[in-house]
């Protein structure tokens, strides 16, 4: 029964925790008119047998049940329609209109100048599922009606509407997977972001050249050779040489350390230059390691791109993705080895978007939302760490930016490379974040930081001024 | 067993099988399982607030030891979902437009979760799907079929102690329990089924685990003389319906994180 003018808009004090939890259905009863869900409801901690305790569950379990029950559907001033075709496996919708199809939908040119929207199954579902479309079943008639040139349809008269069941079963009966990509999909569209369908690189690349130029030829000749090169240097050498290479760089690391304290050649000052004697152990690149995806059998691949919701989003031209996400049924697959990880990294996109802090992005929408409202203790508490921050020295402030900025990307990676993993068992659905660190801040990572301090050694506990 | 169970009516529970899971649309059987404390997962969209993640809607999605057992006690019968609405799609032309017109009140089109009652509902529904036919289609192999049949015996027993159950995915184990209804209460237990010997490290990870979110850590198994029958079941055979239907006692223990001191 949605509307979209009056849509309960319900925002969570903190999502971290209350979606862990079974929640009690009063509180979408109660909250009818209030913004925000109360973070939980009172629980027992087992029964006592009163009728007290009884009725509580009653009412509870009414609540859900009233919720369950209101009837799905649109008002007709939101008319949607669209009818399932059983042979694409697809939904066209003819008349497409609302917000729905910033991300949703493909073109559809059928007949003789017959436009429209072609929904995929996940899609169609989803669309019904919240009440805004209504799907009949398609049929010879109406498939005579697309080739015709004719203006009307009697979709009541000729077509049967859907049931949710009906369209459930036609949708994913013969995929199942397809019910697991649904789950992740459905879910992150309630919480408003864009999603589109993750294609592989390659396919894209196919589908970009579809007339191969002579100079294409060449420039592909030239990368394959150059990625051919590039995986014997990296690959085969290291594996010859990387384990004498350990063995004598860590007995020299141990000589010099030793030298230098016996003979007193270096004077460790401070215990960043301690530190810097101890780097016994050398590492490598995380961003050397995924070279090898070549051919890509993995049972694990990304499923979709999305987007934190935008104003101005472009289906033929998307930006590059905020996240990535792979699905994994537990009932199904295991957690990926490390060649599984490795590989799917490998497809991920290089997002250039910084992690940006919770606590600093919630702040400003709150601030956006309530200027007139006083501030919360939470808010107070910012300012003064804002104030106490603009009294530091340069130099300090700096120094502030620079250890939060290299712990963020110690936490969160510093190739800019992550792929959410959707963990689905049996309808309940956790993501994790897998992403790569090099802990010794080459290449990108390395630039970055230069940006704010330069020339430090990031990759060991910077404690005080390192001399020369 | 829970007391309410006996109040349910005795008309069969349809439970749709949509590819390899069973998700229940219609209200009044959600209702019904309910009632017998099995809970499933609500996983749609609700109408009524489409925009939020912590309430959500029809349909019903059931884990496979909840199938099992629903049909095990003679609860429920499983149906191909898809041959199910084939027959749906046969009433006639005049029905339907019927039907279609009853879904518009006054400015509100109607979108039901499910076809109409008496068009499908009957204890000799068609498409049913056999309970060793549904069980061999989710555990194509003999190895991973006698796995499920343990966990199964292990989810039985949990419930035959009176607990409801729930996926333990949130909690790291394989299900969790609650002493009733968990609109009401905190889990007890996070339930972690055996198919072998266990790592004694994973007893130490389970325990503070579950300690530290206020559970408690529970391994169960069988004993041996049920572990060798199991062994001798393979997916041809019809043995899968006797192993159910005979007195398989699990043997489990509870893990709790102590400090001495």
């Amino acid at each position: 029964m949605e509307n979209p003018d009056d849509v309960i808009d319900v925002r969570l004090d903190n999502d971290d925790e209350v979606e862990d939890e079974v929640q009690d259905w009063k509180i979408l009863k109660n909250s009818r008119n209030s913004e925000i869900i109360p973070k939980r409801g009172e629980k027992d901690f087992e029964p006592d047998g009163t009728n007290v305790q009884a009725k509580l569950i009653d009412d509870s379990r009414e609540a859900m049940f009233e919720a369950l029950e209101t009837p799905r559907g649109y008002f007709s001033k939101n008319r949607l329609t669209a009818v399932w075709m059983k042979d694409e496996k697809k939904a066209l919708v003819l008349h497409p209109r609302g917000n729905y199809f910033k991300d949703m939908g493909a073109a559809a040119k059928i007949g003789n100048n017959r436009h429209g929207v072609w929904l995929n199954e996940i899609e169609t579902v989803y669309l019904c599922e919240r009440g805004s479309l209504l799907v009949y079943l398609g049929n010879s008639s109406f498939v005579e009606y697309l080739e015709s040139d004719a203006t009307d349809f009697d979709y009541q008269g000729e077509l049967m509407a859907l049931t949710l069941s009906h369209l459930y079963a036609l949708a994913f009966c013969e995929s199942p997977d397809l019910l697991d990509q649904y789950h992740v999909y459905a879910l992150l569209k309630r919480n408003g972001y864009l999603i589109q369908r993750y294609t592989p690189k390659e396919e894209k690349e196919i589908q970009q050249s579809s007339s191969p130029t002579l100079t294409h030829n060449i420039t592909n000749v030239l990368a394959k050779s150059y990625s051919v090169l590039k995986q014997l240097f990296f690959n085969i050498a290291p594996c010859i040489i990387k384990q004498h290479l350990l063995a004598f760089y860590i007995s020299s690391r141990y000589e010099s350390l030793w030298t230098d304290f016996y003979y007193q050649k270096h004077h460790i000052l401070s215990y960043t230059s301690l530190f810097r004697q101890l780097r016994l152990i050398p590492s490598y690149s995380a961003s050397n390691c995924h070279l090898q995806s070549a051919e890509n059998t993995s049972p694990y691949q990304i499923s979709y791109n999305i987007w934190k919701p935008m104003p101005n989003f472009s289906k033929k031209n998307p930006p590059k993705p905020d996240f990535q996400v792979c699905i994994v049924n537990t009932n199904k697959i295991s957690f990926p080895k490390v060649e599984d990880i490795r590989c799917l990294l490998s497809n991920a996109e290089i997002s250039d978007s910084d992690y940006e802090r919770p606590g600093e992005t919630k702040n400003t929408k709150a601030k956006g939302k309530s200027t007139a409202q006083t501030q919360t203790k939470k808010q107070m508490r910012e300012q003064r760490r804002k104030d106490r921050f603009n009294k530091l020295s340069e130099y300090s402030q700096k120094k502030t930016i620079y250890l939060r900025k290299r712990d963020d990307m110690l936490k969160h990676g510093t190739s800019g490379k992550s792929v959410l993993l959707a963990v689905l068992q049996d309808g309940v659905l956790n993501f994790m974040n897998l992403s790569e660190v090099d802990f010794t801040f080459r290449d990108s990572s390395r630039i970055k930081l230069d940006n704010i301090l330069p020339k430090r050694p990031h990759e060991i506990m910077w404690h005080g001024a390192i001399e020369s | 067993m829970e007391v309410e169970g006996e109040e349910t009516e005795c008309s069969m529970i349809l439970l749709p099988l949509i590819g390899d899971r069973v998700m229940i649309f219609d209200v009044e059987d959600v209702k019904k399982l309910r009632k017998l404390g099995i809970l499933g997962v609500l996983t749609g969209t609700l109408p009524s607030a489409p925009q939020q993640n912590v309430f959500h809607g029809i349909p019903l999605e059931l884990g496979i030891y909840e199938v099992i057992w629903l049909v095990e006690n003679g609860y429920g019968t499983i149906v191909d979902s898809l041959k199910m609405h084939e027959e749906v799609e046969k009433q006639s032309k005049s029905e339907m437009s019927r039907q279609n017109r009853e879904r518009v009140i006054g400015d509100f089109t109607h979108i039901p979760n499910s076809p109409a009652v008496n068009s499908v509902h009957s204890n000799d529904p068609v498409g049913a799907v056999g309970l060793r036919e549904f069980i061999v289609s989710r555990c194509p192999t003999n190895e991973a079929l006698r796995a499920l049949l343990t966990d199964y015996f292990v989810f039985r027993s949990v419930r035959q102690n009176g607990y409801q159950v729930m996926p333990g995915l949130r909690f790291g184990g394989d299900m969790i329990a609650y002493p009733g209804d968990p609109l009401r209460y905190h889990s007890h237990l996070i339930v972690r089924p055996l198919r072998g010997p266990v790592n004694l490290l994973d007893i130490v990870a389970g325990g503070r685990l579950a300690t530290g979110v206020k559970k408690v850590w529970v391994i169960g198994g069988l004993l041996q003389e049920d572990k060798t029958k199991i062994q001798e079941i393979t997916i041809e055979e019809e043995s899968i319906d006797q192993i159910l239907e005979s007195e398989v006692k699990p043997i489990s223990f509870s893990i709790e994180w102590a400090g001495f001191g």
